[in-house]
């Protein structure tokens, strides 16, 4: 049978460099608190599982991600647990550990970080540490693999002994006072709910003592639990929370005097580059100035790859219409579907790495939380908090893992606040459209502006909703802003490479699975029509008569009001599959026609209906545009909202106050650029 | 006095937390007898970033409400 | 810790120079826009020939320089008196300063690798870019402020406690 490794740190400790070096996997280094919630598994030596839990600072109850890694520990049982250090400020980190300790569980720990405490003079007597805290203590540079061997070795030297590192379930001992207290409480659970966590009853009286929300509610379950509770009441004086926490600290504070040097004059790059990043005056433009040159760069890096696969696939078009026979069903299906639809898509393949890149390596190098700290009153007026801030930047790449996200944020208003609101910042998949449109309406130099305007807006969507939920519908308390501003850390290649290439890899296989399916699935409907001479469905008709153009049709009356043509109603339907068809469904419908200047051009020609003047097409194009903001980003991103929610009512409220908004807000660009005259 | 009423770049000693915040703040090393810091204001004027047990915490000026310190 | 005497007046000058040479290169990127362009702007309806030009660009990158401007001058008095603090805040602008002009670097580089690619098929696009884009003035301040940097990694032969 396989054993169970739990990994368990703080945030920022490099606990995810350790799982990807320990497993061989490629997994995600984020610098920011809270954003590996997920559980995330992986295999060391084809007998270990191991488990990555989230990054936490304690195992309070008031916080899902706390819960997650406790009832992990609790409940799954782990054979092993890994914990993982800070080196350079080992003294907060080793509150969890203190907490693990109580949990009396088998574990080791992880030194991590050592080459910046060097850098810093810091240093740590590692053997002494691994006897006061009684159990094994590896140091580790994980981001460049030292010392995971031996972190490895140690891991198969404990299961092949079968010792399971015994010594660390040495309990902490407290105070006389304290001990007494939690005695009498384990007596009393013995004697009156002997079978409530009886492997753990020392822990379960600590936090009975500390009156812990979760197993107060637990044991009240249990018949005679109440009893218990009512027992310890009589002897608690309400302050255990407070004095364990003191006594903890006073333990570590002796390791820590015992074992840790450090200079306390040392100015670290951090603490300069906090100078000027959370300037009072400065701070502000320079985060404006980040995210500016962020979207730029995105845009100008990834162009001459778009150029180059767009050369690549003209080329492989070409080939195919000399080789292959000109009426062959296949052939229509290859240069019409597959490289005039999906090639499309894969186009923008380059824009969405690169996104990727830049978000990976803002959330790498520590900017973020600065950013939520910046933010953080803006985003507190409107009922928000500074970690909902990080959810809606992580909405930039993609709105799923966003939602996802919104689980580190501890008030249940602020979540679903943040989660409903998400949708309207601008994912990757949205950027193609705008790239192949955006360019119509100030001129090509502009489109980057364009697009920085698109966002733009979504962002003040974003906030004008927040505020509307959190003012109108949820009028709660929001949480206590609680952030920890770790140190700058420069990215390294290699991660955020892997960062960016998972991230990618899910663009790829969506690519690959979903959008495949949909273009194949829009070529066959273009393909058949209903013969104009017969009434019949036929293969191979007209355009203008196949059934996608009678899906058009069938939607555009819809549209009509702010004059789109069936072709963008196309686009608008299968967008809400995923919006990334949206490129392909023109690219398909319009892959008969020629135009020189290339595929835009030819769907700002056929965008609007008959009808509406040239000098009107920018705002009809630029309305078009609000709209695949604003509406629903896709399917899947419904279903994450039903999955976190749990609420089919919070669902369909996604779903229709976006088009209920781009709607409205379309005709008001429609009215203000003259279309209607 | 409050922790919001501390000066910047005056090394103070937290005396007491309220009960409502010490699960969530004990595990950051917000306790009593631990030393404190404020480093600066966000440039909006909340929250605040502290220096406390040689890290950088950044929390809401509402919350150092709830902390009573004295300087050193 | 402060800044060693001999040192303050090397830091502030260079500060200074770095501040005069950003505010020049905005001021560049802003002319860059042309003297009647933005006037068009306010009074032409959008839609027209005119903005073939990329006048918000250049005005964003206009905008970009004056910040980084502002943050050398801003740094100049203090590091005249000698505080860490503002010595700290001239590196971290260094800092900015490298990042930023690595962004533009590795744009103008992709640019060239893209106007190389179309040029296989329109040569005529050479023409433009060297007109347009053919020297930008970020790259030195790119080089120089790797200057910066060198001067963060000796901190020990600037700084005294």
């Amino acid at each position: 049978m396989s054993k169970n490794l739990a990994l368990i740190g703080n945030p920022n400790v490099g606990k995810t460099a350790v799982f990807n070096e320990l497993t061989g996997q490629t997994g995600h280094v984020a610098n920011w608190p809270g954003v590996t919630v997920e559980k995330k598994t992986g295999k060391m030596d084809k007998e270990f599982d191991v488990i990555d839990l989230p990054g936490v600072y304690s195992l309070s109850p008031s916080a899902i991600d706390e819960m997650i890694a406790r009832n992990f520990i609790v409940k799954d049982k782990p054979d092993l647990i890994v914990d993982i250090l800070d080196a350079t400020n080992l003294e907060r980190n080793l509150y969890l550990a203190f907490l693990l300790k109580e949990l009396e569980v088998p574990i080791i720990y992880v030194l991590n970080l050592m080459d910046v405490a060097k850098k810093r003079n810091i240093e740590v007597d590692v053997d002494k540490l691994a006897e006061l805290l009684g159990a094994p203590v590896i140091p580790t540079v994980a981001i460049k693999g030292e010392g995971i061997d031996a972190v490895k070795t140690k891991i198969r030297k404990i299961f092949s002994d079968g010792k399971l590192a015994q010594k660390s379930s040495i309990p902490v001992k407290y105070s006389k006072e304290i001990e007494d207290k939690i005695q009498r409480t384990e007596e009393l659970l013995k004697k009156d709910a002997p079978h409530f966590l009886s492997d753990k009853r020392r822990w379960a009286a600590i936090k009975l003592l500390e009156e812990d929300k979760e197993v107060i509610k637990e044991i009240s379950a249990s018949p005679n639990g109440i009893v218990v509770i009512e027992n310890v009441k009589r002897f608690a004086s309400g302050s255990e929370e407070f004095d364990l926490a003191g006594e903890r600290y006073n333990i570590i504070s002796e390791i820590i005097g015992q074992t840790y040097k450090r200079d306390k004059d040392m100015i670290t790059t951090s603490d300069i580059l906090d100078k000027i990043f959370l300037h009072k005056y400065f701070g502000i433009p320079i985060f404006f100035m980040i995210m500016w040159s962020m979207f730029e760069f995105t845009f100008r890096v990834s162009a001459p790859l778009g150029t180059l696969i767009e050369l690549g696939l003209g080329a492989l078009g070409d080939l195919i219409t000399i080789a292959w026979p000109e009426d062959a069903w296949y052939t229509s299906l290859v240069l019409d579907g597959i490289i005039g639809g999906f090639g499309a898509v894969i186009g923008f393949v380059p824009l969405i790495f690169t996104m990727f890149l830049v978000l990976s390596f803002l959330e790498d190098s520590g900017y973020l939380s600065r950013a939520a700290f910046n933010m953080d009153r803006l985003m507190y007026k409107l009922g928000l908090h500074g970690r909902s801030f990080v959810s809606l930047i992580l909405g930039f790449g993609c709105n799923i893992p966003a939602v996802m996200s919104c689980r580190a944020i501890e008030s249940e208003e602020d979540r679903l606040t943040t989660i409903l609101v998400n949708q309207n910042i601008s994912c990757g998949a949205r950027l193609p459209v705008y790239v192949l449109l955006g360019g119509f309406i100030l001129g090509d130099g502009a489109t980057g502006t364009i697009i920085f305007s698109l966002y733009f807006l979504g962002i003040v969507i974003a906030i004008l909703m927040a505020l509307f939920f959190k003012k109108v519908i949820f009028k709660g308390e929001t949480a206590p802003f609680i952030l920890e501003l770790g140190d700058y850390r420069m990215p390294t290649v290699k991660y955020t490479g892997i960062h960016m290439w998972e991230r990618g890899r899910e663009f790829i296989k969506k690519a690959g699975l979903i959008i495949f399916t949909v273009v194949v699935l829009m070529w066959v409907l273009q393909s058949i029509g209903v013969d104009p001479d017969t009434g019949l469905l036929a293969w191979g008709t007209d355009p203008e008569n196949s059934l996608l153009a009678g899906i058009g049709h069938l939607f555009q009356p819809l549209f009509a009001p702010l004059r789109w043509s069936w072709i963008a109603a196309v686009g608008i339907v299968f967008g809400f599959l995923a919006k990334e068809v949206v490129v392909a469904a023109f690219g398909l419908i319009l892959a008969g026609e020629e135009e020189p200047e290339g595929l835009g051009k030819l769907v700002v020609g056929n965008l609007a209906v008959a009808g509406v003047a040239a000098a009107a097409m920018p705002a009809l194009v630029y309305g078009y545009l609000v709209f695949v903001l604003l509406y629903t980003p896709c399917v899947a991103h419904l279903g994450a909202v039903y999955k976190e929610t749990g609420s089919k009512k919070w669902t369909l409220v996604s779903a229709t106050y976006g088009i209920a908004i781009g709607y409205i807000l379309a005709l008001i660009i429609n009215l203000i650029g003259g279309v209607y005259f | 006095m409050k922790l919001s009423e501390l000066p910047f770049n005056t090394q103070a000693k937290i005396i007491s937390v309220d009960k409502k915040i010490i699960s969530r703040v004990a595990a950051m090393g917000v306790i009593p007898g631990t030393e404190v810091k404020i480093i600066r204001a966000s440039p909006l004027g909340d929250p605040l970033e502290l220096e406390i047990k040689n890290y950088n915490l950044s929390l809401r000026k509402q919350e150092c409400k709830l902390i009573e310190v004295e300087k050193i | 810790m402060e800044i060693i005497q001999e040192k303050r007046s090397f830091l502030s000058i260079l500060s200074l120079i770095f501040g005069v040479v950003f505010v020049f290169i905005s001021v560049m990127e802003f002319i860059h826009i042309g003297l009647e362009e933005p006037l068009m702007f306010f009074f032409s309806s959008p839609g027209d020939a005119i903005f073939e030009a990329s006048i918000l660009d250049h005005m964003a990158k206009g905008l970009i320089n004056l910040l980084l401007a502002a943050l050398f001058l801003y740094s100049y008095p203090h590091l005249k008196q000698g505080t860490l603090s503002g010595f700290g805040f001239f590196v971290g602008a260094g800092i900015i300063a490298l990042g930023i002009g690595a962004l533009f670097i590795t744009e103008w580089v992709a640019n060239l690798i893209d106007v190389a690619l179309q040029s296989i098929s329109d040569p005529g696009v050479w023409e433009e870019f060297v007109f347009t884009d053919g020297i930008r003035l970020e790259w030195f301040l790119g080089i120089a402020s790797l200057y910066i940097l060198l001067i963060w990694k000796n901190k020990e032969n600037y700084l005294v406690s």
